[in-house]
């Protein structure tokens, strides 16, 4: 029983680790997209003054 | 004898059993203890103020009710069924505070919903794979305490519930453990409590096993990338609902903590206001003064306290050599002047242990701020431990737990 606990930790661990990585995924999308709109703001910006 | 019975507190102690009233004593003792630890700023006076007089009055005030049963005016965690609940709602006054929002999580969503209106999360978002590889490592207490706490003898639920103190996040101790091990959540997130108390004076011991140049590492915050109010938005409203998919179990966690979050960052005054103000600390005070309360004699008389009470240790002293291990990591590969004493502030218990990592900081270099930095890994360490919450909670309990589906019971 003592055996089966560490392996469902290390299993535990494996899902945090990716759910992290899919968090840090989510957080990196999340700026590039900010991004890009502040640029497509920015050129619409440029247009309308030119 | 019979002028002794005018004072039923006293009269009391006469009539239980030895071990009884020495518990009784220990526990006001105890109680003392806090406060004065409290109000010295050793302890944290939010939570163990409340806890230590709520110990206090309720070993001190036992009385006589008919029949000749002993009992207290303040709460019976034990009323099982609707007519006996009934009865103490109308009897003991913070029966209803328990009933209402202890026995199914919602002070601690309350506290939680609190903690997200104050939380900054620039630095995760400016920073996620620093913020979150250090938040992985800071649970290794979280994770190997597991098969200790089994290898001492627990049950899977209890084991699971105490190792959750390895995460170092109160709310989530209490939460957690109230769903795995409803019979033990008191002993369990008052061990939490107190020993988060102890992290303030016990990590900067821990912290010494970085080499002093290390820690005298100065970082520039300036460097730190400005971050969109919509991008915060954004982030909490997804990652609750992508959490909320994984874990429904968890949900109620995920949801408080990220509305506090998405209050804050949408600008919402009036609701920050709230959330950040009285229902923050009007949730942590009946939260420290329900839980001293509920800390009556059969708690310390239970033998798995004493597991218990080594156990939390373990717990916490893992993930803080885990958190340090990471950031001695990290300062390895990282390309821009690090500290590892950030890695400390990964052990989620926010903000407490970011400044335990900026006081040891300044401690050997006065111009070193890394305060700024250790916000990140702090914030990502609480939605670490809310994953591993969720995990265990799957893992062990409901209708079909997975960790017997596994392996068989």
């Amino acid at each position: 029983m003592v055996l089966n606990s560490l392996f469902f930790a290390f299993i535990a661990y494996g899902i945090m680790m990716v759910i992290a990585l899919f968090v840090a995924a989510i957080i990196k999308t999340i700026a590039l997209v900010v991004q890009r709109g502040a640029k497509h703001a920015a050129a619409g910006t440029d247009k309308q003054e030119g | 004898m019979l002028i002794l019975q005018l004072f039923q507190g006293v009269y009391t102690f006469f009539l239980n059993e030895p071990a009884i009233a020495g518990g009784r004593l220990l526990l006001i003792a105890l109680g003392f203890l806090f406060l004065y630890l409290s109000y010295k700023r050793i302890l944290e006076p939010l939570i163990m103020l409340p806890m230590g007089i709520g110990m206090i009055a309720v070993n001190g005030g036992l009385m006589m009710f008919e029949a000749g049963q002993m009992g207290n005016l303040f709460i019976n965690p034990l009323a099982g069924n609707v007519e006996e609940l009934m009865y103490y709602l109308q009897i003991d006054f913070l029966q209803p505070i328990y009933t209402f929002t202890f026995s199914n999580g919602l002070i601690a969503c309350l506290v939680f919903m609190g903690i997200g209106a104050i939380t900054d999360i620039d630095i995760l978002l400016a920073k996620p794979y620093m913020s979150l590889f250090l938040a992985v490592c800071a649970e290794l207490g979280t994770i190997l305490t597991l098969p200790i706490a089994m290898a001492m003898g627990l049950p899977p639920n209890e084991a699971a519930s105490i190792a959750l103190v390895g995460g170092a996040d109160g709310p989530m101790v209490l939460y957690g453990s109230i769903m795995l091990a409803r019979d033990l959540f008191v002993p369990i997130t008052v061990v939490a409590y107190v020993y988060l108390g102890v992290c303030y004076a016990g990590y900067p011991l821990l912290v010494k096993i970085i080499p002093r140049r290390l820690r005298a590492v100065e970082m520039d915050w300036r460097t730190i990338p400005q971050v969109a109010p919509g991008a915060k938005f954004a982030f909490a409203v997804i990652t609750c609902g992508f959490l909320c998919v994984l874990f429904p179990v968890a949900a109620p966690l995920f949801a408080s903590f990220f509305v506090g979050l998405a209050v804050k960052e949408a600008g919402v005054l009036r609701f920050i206001e709230f959330l950040s103000g009285p229902l923050l600390y009007g949730a942590t005070f009946f939260l420290g003064f329900t839980l001293g309360a509920l800390l009556g004699v059969d708690i310390i008389l239970n033998p798995k306290v004493l597991i218990l009470l080594v156990l939390g240790v373990i717990a916490l002293t893992l993930s803080g050599l885990g958190g340090i291990a990471g950031g001695l990591i990290y300062s390895k590969i990282s390309k821009e002047p690090f500290n590892p004493l950030i890695g400390i502030a990964a052990v989620s218990c926010v903000p407490t242990t970011a400044k335990v990592a900026q006081k040891c900081a300044a401690a050997v270099n006065k111009k070193a701020m890394i305060l700024p930095f250790a916000m990140g890994p702090c914030v990502a360490g609480v939605i670490t431990t809310a994953i591993l919450t969720g995990v265990y909670i799957s893992g062990f309990v409901g209708e079909t737990p997975i960790f017997y589906s596994i392996f068989g019971s």
